[in-house]
């Protein structure tokens, strides 16, 4: 191509129309008297007519309608059965059964609560043992002078269990006691 | 009778107009299934995607906004769907296991760009038609969604600019590379060659 010939792009733009009215009047001018752009333009036409020939121009199927509209249909159906917040009328009874099934778990898990010694099932060893010895204690009582105050006792140490919530867990402070009956001078552990 | 636009059947629908609907149907659908057949290459995969488009087109009618015209919007929903399709296509026959037994025993990569037409489509199709159809495939994405939406499908530059998400002068140079690669591939037809 010559120094003063078109750019392609510009050559493509004319062959497709891409140019204003005053552009494609300039660039036709200069294709007439131009026979490496005309050459250029030429080819780019032909690429357009080779591509016209492939046309598949397929037709819809004949079950193409019967299909849209029962794919239509469907979505409609869905639509419809979703309610207020997109949630289907199914999941918007779903929710009041839910609701009444925690109110129910929460009451009946209260209840048992309440129902329970207030120390907790930690310390139901340790309220039995003091409640044996209370029971204990008259036998004592006819038997020993000293009866009188083993009872106060272990009326004090029953008292003292049903009340103290710290002893919820009872088995860290039997832990407690193991580890302070340890004999003095075995601090050394076997592997 | 004064034919309707896309634009006021569209709202028609977006009020719940199922006639209206089916009038865009029946106008676009036939357009739209040869931009799929051209994009996919496979007939009944093409006839699917369109009535998808469609489908979609449906469901959105209550927040449709008349921004731009109507064969816009199926367009690009149509574009994203049939690249999808190609992309997802082409992950799922590379993740295929290649054994090297029977069939299996060509190579991947021949076989991801093995999207051959239905046995009927290729019956219809010249020597010639088959060597355009490669051609075109051949290309980058959008310099072959610019092609058929502009050669086939008769959809103008601003139109295919929106589609694409890019400028009208950046579709035009998609454009002219495009033609460049295929003034070059399809030499052998414009030389009268192949039957």
């Amino acid at each position: 191509m010559k120094s003063n010939c078109m750019k392609r792009e510009q050559i493509f733009a004319l062959a497709e129309s891409m140019l204003s009215a005053r552009e494609e009047e300039q660039a036709r001018a200069h294709l007439a008297g131009c026979e490496d752009c005309r050459k250029v333009f030429e080819s780019y036409r032909r690429v357009d007519s080779v591509l016209d020939e492939w046309m598949p121009e397929a037709e819809p199927s004949p079950w193409f309608d019967a299909r849209m509209r029962a794919a239509v249909a469907a979505a409609g159906s869905a639509n419809r059965s979703r309610g207020f917040l997109g949630l289907t009328l199914n999941r918007w009874l779903a929710l009041p059964a839910m609701a009444s099934l925690l109110v129910i778990t929460g009451v009946v898990a209260y209840r048992d609560l309440r129902s329970r010694p207030s120390g907790g099932p930690g310390n139901t060893a340790a309220v039995t043992s003091a409640a044996r010895a209370v029971q204990a204690a008259p036998a004592a009582q006819v038997a020993s002078p000293a009866g009188a105050p083993a009872h106060e006792a272990a009326t004090q140490e029953l008292k003292m269990y049903q009340n103290l919530p710290v002893l919820e867990d009872y088995d860290m402070l039997a832990g407690f006691d193991v580890i302070s009956e340890l004999p003095k001078g075995s601090g050394k552990i076997a592997d | 009778m004064a034919i309707d636009s896309d634009l006021e059947l569209m709202l028609r629908v977006s009020r719940g107009d199922a006639e209206s609907f089916a009038i865009l149907l029946n106008r676009h659908r036939g357009p739209l299934l040869n931009y799929f057949v051209r994009m996919v290459r496979d007939r009944a995969l093409a006839e699917d995607l369109t009535q998808e488009v469609f489908l979609r087109v449906y469901q959105a009618r209550e927040r449709y906004q008349p921004e731009a015209r109507f064969t816009t919007w199926l367009y690009r929903i149509a574009t994203n769907l049939a690249l999808n399709t190609i992309r997802d296509r082409k992950g799922q026959e590379a993740l295929e296991p290649y054994a090297g037994q029977g069939d299996e025993a060509t190579p991947p990569v021949e076989r991801i760009a093995d999207h051959r037409p239905s046995t009927e489509q290729e019956m219809l199709e010249s020597e010639r038609q088959r060597f355009i159809r490669e051609a075109i495939k051949a290309l980058p994405e959008n310099q072959r969604v610019a092609v058929i939406l502009h050669k086939y499908q008769e959809v103008d530059y601003r139109q295919i600019a929106k589609v694409l998400k890019v400028s009208e002068s950046a579709v035009k140079s998609l454009l002219f590379r495009a033609y460049e690669s295929l003034r070059v591939r399809l030499e052998p037809l414009m030389q009268g060659g192949l039957v």
